[in-house]
């Protein structure tokens, strides 16, 4: 018995050395992520990896950095770069950053939001360190898919499509360009629709705006969300936000006179101060980049 | 609760009785305001002082600093004791500006009700008051009691600097160079003088003088923002705003918010206003949320973070109240900036007292056109290209700073004169980096770039109130994407390089101008010249199809009439080049 547990044991060791070892390649096939661009554009196109590879200096050391730090690391190198000097890679990569998707995506919709604490003092429950880590990896899949579109048969939707909840500035902006560069089915597209009333201010507003749909089956649904965003009058701030981006909603002139009507009530407000010059002004300027001569007066009168 | 409101009200109705260019006045005790007075009765301006300390700006007690290495500049104002009110003036013209631009669509001309724009502006002016003292960069010299010129713990990151997601940032930009900006202290203190930047000593989190959390907006630890101060004010102030407009429009939800009026008076915004400043700063600002518990943490004694509150609540009295805030103490009566701030507090108390009288705004709007800043873009770290660049799309439009917000357009560039024969380089591109856009997170190609006097097709766009100057000559921000570089190996070496521009008055006379747009001679069109060198250079160009084509240009090494025997290089032809002699 004790025969075969040092036999087990040596052949685990062998097997971790000789994996280090291949990981030890791996990592001077990395180092030559650094290649200067117009070399692997050439070797690429003559199918062989270049024997002399230049070390670029700067920012982009990946000699001291492993590649799956580059993936979470925004200050060393920027997601298009990452990937476009990493071509014999970009499996892995895009692996590492859907895998840290799924982590961060599910952690972060937790209350104590991935166990973080905060540094300092200031801790913003929508906007924290982890999110940022989120929002690297979803650019980085992003700028995979841009450059190697194959790679959208490979995406993983439904982490992506759970993240289109998330109260983040970024996050869900991220996940719906990236959904959306594929067929959305109509299932997906509700669900992004439902999830949108779990965003708040200018991010409820631009997203919104991602989902601009044609008039078609799901269109009801879509104009819906944008009424329900506007009428909400808990939160006031939102609707604002989205009254003031209404030009990017893709409404019809009757659908735009009702969305305007519908946010008539922000003009009404107890702060003892008068808000009709600002909502007339963001009618008007959304009125005419839809290309509608609306006159605000006539729809929101006091 | 009862008595807080009413010596608080009393105390702002009191400090109303506001006029300009006042005397000297010795400090008048506040009288208790009967709460069923009429406030339209004349009101005596409270000059009771405060005991917020405004202390010596050069050592704020929670401040740490590091010190910059004597090959690296930071770009924005540095604060010394000799240059006190320079400081401040600055500072307060960037804060003003951005603010105005920020909160802009609060702010209606012909309005007399402009408040939430007039009481962001105070916002905007007295959260780096209590953060920082405004202090964000400094000067240390020898000697100077209380300002080492490097801290070894600060400079070399020991323990207590930086969080644990912050330090690889720390020492990636800022220590990992073959010349970190942070050198070790024996590198600094052979200097006579030194740059520093400050960073809370407090939690080693909170950055400059906005006090911007770095492990949460760790892209603000970037160069970009944090070695430059007017794009610090910026980042932070931005964040305020998101804050302030969200507890602003729905204040219902804070208890603290609610209108509860005083008694006999039925205008409750004395206390909104007043209240929206500090429940902004507890909540959105220093905590990180807009939870009502956050925001109205104020009221709640209880609170093990109550202190902070009242401490921000002085800073705030001195400005609204006491006049005796940093800005008053450092702002000379007189001057712009005075007048400025005068408006801004004028205009905050009107809304306490329903005021009749018509907004005073002149000087802020003054101020919001002023140019505080270009005169530090010289100080910029990136490393020059001396070139010029030609740009490859047919309209480029050009921006006060890396961003692509359309609101902040200065204007646009047509590209028309490449048609010519003789292409004329429409901007020349001092510095050439690379930006971490804050907003999308994504790294972005910036040039800064100069427009030539003489280039064709420059439009100013004519309503934009944020770009510095309106001029040619003046510094822009183009994206780098769409220039293109001048490339020339024969030209590195000449003394002078320059075009020949048609003179627009006169179009016999061409100006013979240098790359940085200074005109070195004139030239009658016709007249010979002696040519003493000939060279070929390659720009590349957008053709209509959308690709980009090189184009060759021959240029002449002359001898310059009237130019101090100097050479000068002028274009004469350009020809396009064959495929099969691409370069």
């Amino acid at each position: 018995m004790r025969n075969w547990i040092l036999v087990i044991v040596v052949l685990t060791t062998i097997f971790v050395m000789i994996d280090r070892s291949s990981n030890k390649a791996s990592r001077s096939i990395d180092i030559k992520k650094i290649l200067n661009y117009k070399k692997i554009m050439v070797a690429d196109s003559l199918n062989e990896i270049p024997s002399s590879i230049p070390i670029k200096t700067g920012s982009l050391n990946a000699g001291k950095t492993e590649l799956e730090e580059l993936v979470l690391d925004p200050v060393n190198i920027d997601a298009a770069t990452l990937v476009s000097e990493n071509k014999f890679q970009i499996g892995k990569i895009f692996d590492q950053a859907q895998g840290r998707v799924l982590k961060l995506g599910t952690c972060l919709q937790t209350a104590n939001r991935c166990g973080q604490k905060p540094e300092g003092k200031y801790f913003d429950p929508d906007n924290t360190p982890e999110h940022r880590n989120l929002n690297r990896s979803l650019m980085v899949i992003a700028e995979v898919i841009r450059q190697n579109p194959q790679f959208l048969s490979e995406l993983d939707r439904a982490p992506i499509l759970d993240l289109t909840r998330i109260n983040n500035d970024n996050t869900p902006i991220l996940a719906a360009q990236i959904l959306l560069q594929n067929n959305v089915s109509d299932e997906e597209f509700l669900v992004m629709i439902r999830n949108s009333g779990s965003l708040r201010g200018v991010t409820r507003s631009v997203y919104l705006g991602l989902l601009a749909r044609p008039q078609d089956n799901l269109r009801a649904a879509y104009t819906q969300a944008v009424y329900t965003a506007l009428t909400d009058s808990s939160d006031r701030f939102t609707a604002m936000e989205v009254q003031k981006n209404l030009g990017s909603y893709n409404l019809g002139k009757k659908e735009f006179i009702t969305a305007i009507q519908k946010s008539c009530y922000l003009r009404d407000n107890d702060s003892g101060e008068d808000f009709w010059p600002m909502i007339r002004r963001n009618i008007a300027t959304q009125s005419q980049l839809q290309g509608y001569n609306i006159n605000p007066d006539m729809y929101c009168q006091n | 609760m009862y008595l807080k409101l009413v010596s608080l009200f009393t105390a702002i109705v009191l400090a109303t009785n506001f006029s300009f260019a006042r005397p000297p006045q010795p400090p008048e005790v506040v009288v208790p305001l009967d709460a069923n007075a009429s406030i339209s009765e004349p009101l005596t301006k409270a000059k009771a002082g405060s005991d917020f300390d405004v202390t010596d700006m050069l050592r704020p007690g929670k401040a740490g600093y590091f010190a910059l290495s004597p090959a690296f500049k930071f770009v924005g104002p540095l604060f010394s004791e000799e240059k006190g009110s320079e400081y401040v003036k600055e500072v307060f013209g960037l804060l003003v500006q951005a603010a105005n631009y920020i909160a802009s669509e609060f702010s209606h001309p012909g309005y007399n009700d402009n408040f939430t724009y007039w009481a962001f502006l105070v916002a905007a002016l007295v959260v780096p008051h209590h953060e920082s003292k405004l202090m964000h960069a400094r000067i240390a010299t020898e000697n100077l009691p209380g300002v080492p010129k490097c801290s070894a713990d600060f400079n070399e990151l020991g323990g207590a600097i930086g969080s644990a997601s912050m330090r690889p940032v720390l020492e990636t930009i800022y220590r990992q160079q073959s010349e970190p900006i942070f050198p070790n202290c024996s590198v600094v203190n052979k200097e006579s003088q030194v740059e520093q930047v400050m960073l809370s000593k407090y939690n080693g989190c909170d950055m400059g003088c906005m006090q911007i959390n770095a492990p949460t907006f760790r892209e603000a630890l970037m160069p970009e923002i944090y070695m430059n101060l007017n794009n610090t004010i910026r980042f932070g102030l931005f964040h305020l705003y998101s804050k302030f407009k969200d507890i602003h429009m729905n204040f219902q939800k804070y208890p603290c918010m609610v209108k509860e009026g005083l008694p006999g008076i039925k205008d409750v915004r004395p206390s909104f206003l007043y209240n929206l400043i500090r429940g902004t700063w507890g909540g959105g600002y220093n905590i990180g949320n807009t939870l009502p518990g956050s925001v109205c943490r104020f009221t709640n004694p209880a609170h093990e973070d109550y202190p902070y509150d009242e401490d921000f609540k002085k800073a705030l009295d001195t400005l609204v109240l006491s006049d005796s805030s940093i800005y008053h103490k450092y702002l000379p009566e007189g001057t712009l900036e005075r007048q400025a701030l005068d408006e801004i507090v004028y205009n905050f108390r009107s809304a306490f007292t329903r005021s009749v009288e018509r907004e005073k705004s002149a000087s802020v709007q003054t101020v919001a056109q002023t140019d505080y800043f270009s005169k530090y873009l010289d100080r910029d770290n990136k490393n020059s290209v001396a070139a010029n660049y030609y740009i490859t799309i047919p309209t480029l439009v050009f921006r006060h700073g890396p961003t692509y917000d359309p609101k902040y357009v200065c204007g646009k560039i047509h590209s028309s004169g490449l048609k010519s024969k003789n292409p004329q380089p429409n901007v020349h591109v001092e510095t050439e980096w690379q930006y971490n856009n804050y907003i999308t997170g994504k790294n972005e190609n910036w040039a800064r770039v100069k427009i030539s006097p003489f280039a064709n097709g420059i439009e100013f766009t004519s309503k934009e109130s944020f770009c510095y100057g309106k001029k040619r000559g003046d510094l822009y921000y183009v994206d780098a994407n769409l220039v293109s570089k001048v490339e020339s190996k024969d030209l590195s070496n000449a003394d002078l390089v320059g075009v020949v521009s048609r003179n627009p008055v006169n179009p016999n006379i061409r100006e013979f101008y240098s790359l940085d747009s200074s005109i070195i001679a004139t030239v009658v069109a016709g007249s010979s010249l002696n040519i003493v060198e000939v060279a070929t250079e390659t720009i590349r160009v957008r053709s209509s199809d959308g690709s980009l084509k090189k184009r060759g240009v021959l240029w002449y090494k002359v001898l310059i009439p009237k130019g101090n025997g100097k050479f000068g290089w002028i274009s004469e032809q350009s020809f396009d080049f064959v495929s099969e002699r691409h370069l």
